[in-house]
């Protein structure tokens, strides 16, 4: 536990010196989630009418949509920043340093994208409670506190299965953005972020849940609309914990793999 | 201008071999756009009503088409300069006295062949998650207009761009924010007569505009606001002006690199 806390204290000090240094990058995270919200309802405007989707799904685009993004932009920073630290630390010749250092790459990895998710966290606050309280008043601000919550266990749910299957694929094919530029946004599709989970067939439906965020976005998506009781909330809340506390076993084995990888091929220049 | 061109044709060779063939960039970018599009195109299916798929289905392919020229002009061009950055080849290449533009020229080639490509896979994903799009060729002159005074302004927003990362260091995520606000806020994305009035005239404002009026008019997908010919002729004249613009600001950018040397390259 020691060692995982030094090892965010580390990240925490890297990322937000660099957020800190470049304010545009706090800047661009903070209008974000309001440009994907504004992208999807353009996109749904130009296709139909608000009408139709509150017919279909029971609540505003507006809500769901930007509960959407939100979720989005918390979950691809465990993606992004798991999936291409490889990428960045071979890009800048750290590779070999991070390679020989004595620290445990699962804990590293496990504790990458922890910065940049307390920055969502930031993000919560910034973007989707005024817009729930302006929408639904307090009410809405105690839906919006929810989604945050939930994105939280959807966030450490999701660090095992993103660690797993990136270093997987990097001990597979070598330090590929390419690959991962496909697999990042199948692992959108699989949460169907931007659709009624409720709605998937079934078997889609069953085979994403083996995703653990994708039973977090479920719950996310069920309060923005109002849908189910809080008892029937717990069950898919329970069911990401324990299938992230199962993919704890192949995120160390592919963190293992990776680093016997590396320590095998030696430096490439 | 014959030294500019052997460059050009030595980076479009070793772009095509290195990214397209080598790496398989192309089968890589294909399917990553195939996934990206069904997770922006299928939830527009909620706002649809039924028998109308046809003409949704159209609009959101000239939509998505405009966007991927955005998208193709901001990570194909623009971030090219960050990656000669990224790789420590920029140095090499002002070292050897030839020009950036070589590295433009040759990529273009590429990118049109890609963009066409990715054109037909997002019509095949449209066609299966919302329905085949319906399109009416209703003026070629104006679509052939439209389509070189787009390249024009985009040459010239990625040249913008490039020359912007070149010098103020890099920095991804306010690139992406970009590209995605761009063809939002100036009509690329979404026809200008449906915007907000303060919105049309930002729009018209800007270079990009014009060109995606007149490919939506030529396309039977929606009516520019002005007069065609004006949208013409002040499309093209702009994105003249743009291109000249950026080519000069392109320069200025590079002899302010060559005083203060190349930005190092950031986490993001």
């Amino acid at each position: 536990m020691r060692e995982l806390l030094r090892h965010i204290r580390a990240e925490m000090l890297l990322v937000y010196a660099e957020v800190f240094r470049r304010k545009s990058i706090l800047a661009m995270s903070i209008l974000w989630p309001y440009v994907m919200t504004a992208f999807m309802l353009t996109l749904g405007y130009v296709a139909g009418s608000p009408e139709v989707f509150l017919r279909k799904v029971g609540t505003s685009p507006v809500l769901f949509l930007a509960t959407a993004s939100y979720i989005l932009f918390s979950t691809l920073a465990v993606v992004d920043d798991v999936m291409w630290r490889p990428v960045y630390d071979e890009n800048a010749g750290t590779l070999p340093y991070v390679i020989s250092s004595p620290t445990s790459t699962v804990m590293r990895y496990a504790a990458i994208p922890i910065p940049r998710f307390t920055l969502s966290l930031v993000l919560g606050a910034t973007f989707l409670l005024p817009l729930f309280a302006v929408q639904e008043g307090l009410d809405g601000l105690l839906s919006a506190m929810i989604v945050v919550a939930v994105s939280v266990v959807a966030t450490l749910t999701f660090i095992p299965v993103a660690v797993a299957v990136g270093l997987g694929l990097y001990s597979l094919g070598g330090e590929s953005w390419r690959a991962i530029n496909v697999v990042r946004p199948l692992f959108l599709v699989a949460m169907g972020v931007y659709y009624p989970r409720w709605m998937l067939s079934k078997i889609v439906y069953l085979l994403t849940a083996l995703l653990p965020p994708a039973n977090c976005v479920e719950i996310a998506q069920r309060v923005v609309v109002k849908l189910g009781e809080f008892n029937e909330l717990l069950f898919p809340l329970a069911l990401a914990v324990v299938l992230a506390i199962t993919q704890l076993y192949p995120m160390g084995r592919s963190a293992r793999k990776w680093e016997i990888t590396k320590l095998r091929e030696g430096v490439r220049i | 201008m014959k030294g500019l061109l052997k460059a050009s044709i030595a980076v479009l060779r070793a772009y095509f071999t290195a990214e397209l063939i080598r790496s398989r960039g192309l089968v890589y970018g294909l399917l990553s756009l195939a996934v990206w599009i069904s997770i922006f195109v299928v939830p527009t299916t909620l706002f649809a009503e039924e028998g109308t798929t046809e003409w949704v289905a159209g609009g959101v392919l000239v939509g998505v088409a405009m966007f991927l020229a955005y998208s193709t002009a901001t990570w194909d061009w623009a971030m090219l300069l960050r990656w000669l950055v990224q790789l420590g080849v920029l140095e090499y290449v002002i070292a050897s006295g030839s020009s950036i533009l070589s590295h433009f020229i040759g990529t273009i080639p590429v990118s049109l062949a890609w963009y066409s490509i990715a054109l037909c896979l997002v019509y095949a994903v449209i066609s299966l998650f919302v329905g085949p799009p319906r399109l009416e060729l209703l003026d070629p002159v104006a679509l052939s207009i439209g389509i070189v005074a787009l390249l024009l302004v985009l040459l010239a927003y990625s040249l913008l761009v490039g020359g912007a990362l070149l010098t103020s260091g890099t920095s991804g995520p306010v690139v992406e924010l970009i590209s995605w606000i761009l063809p939002l806020a100036t009509g690329g994305f979404f026809p200008l007569r449906y915007m907000p009035k303060q919105l049309q005239v930002a729009a018209y404002l800007t270079p990009f505009s014009y060109p995606a009026e007149l490919i939506r008019y030529s396309l039977g997908v929606s009516k520019p606001l002005l007069d065609t010919w004006l949208v013409v002729t002040v499309g093209l004249t702009y994105a003249a002006v743009f291109l000249a613009a950026s080519v000069a600001f392109l320069r200025l950018q590079l002899r302010k690199l060559l005083k203060e040397g190349v930005k190092s390259v950031a986490l993001f």
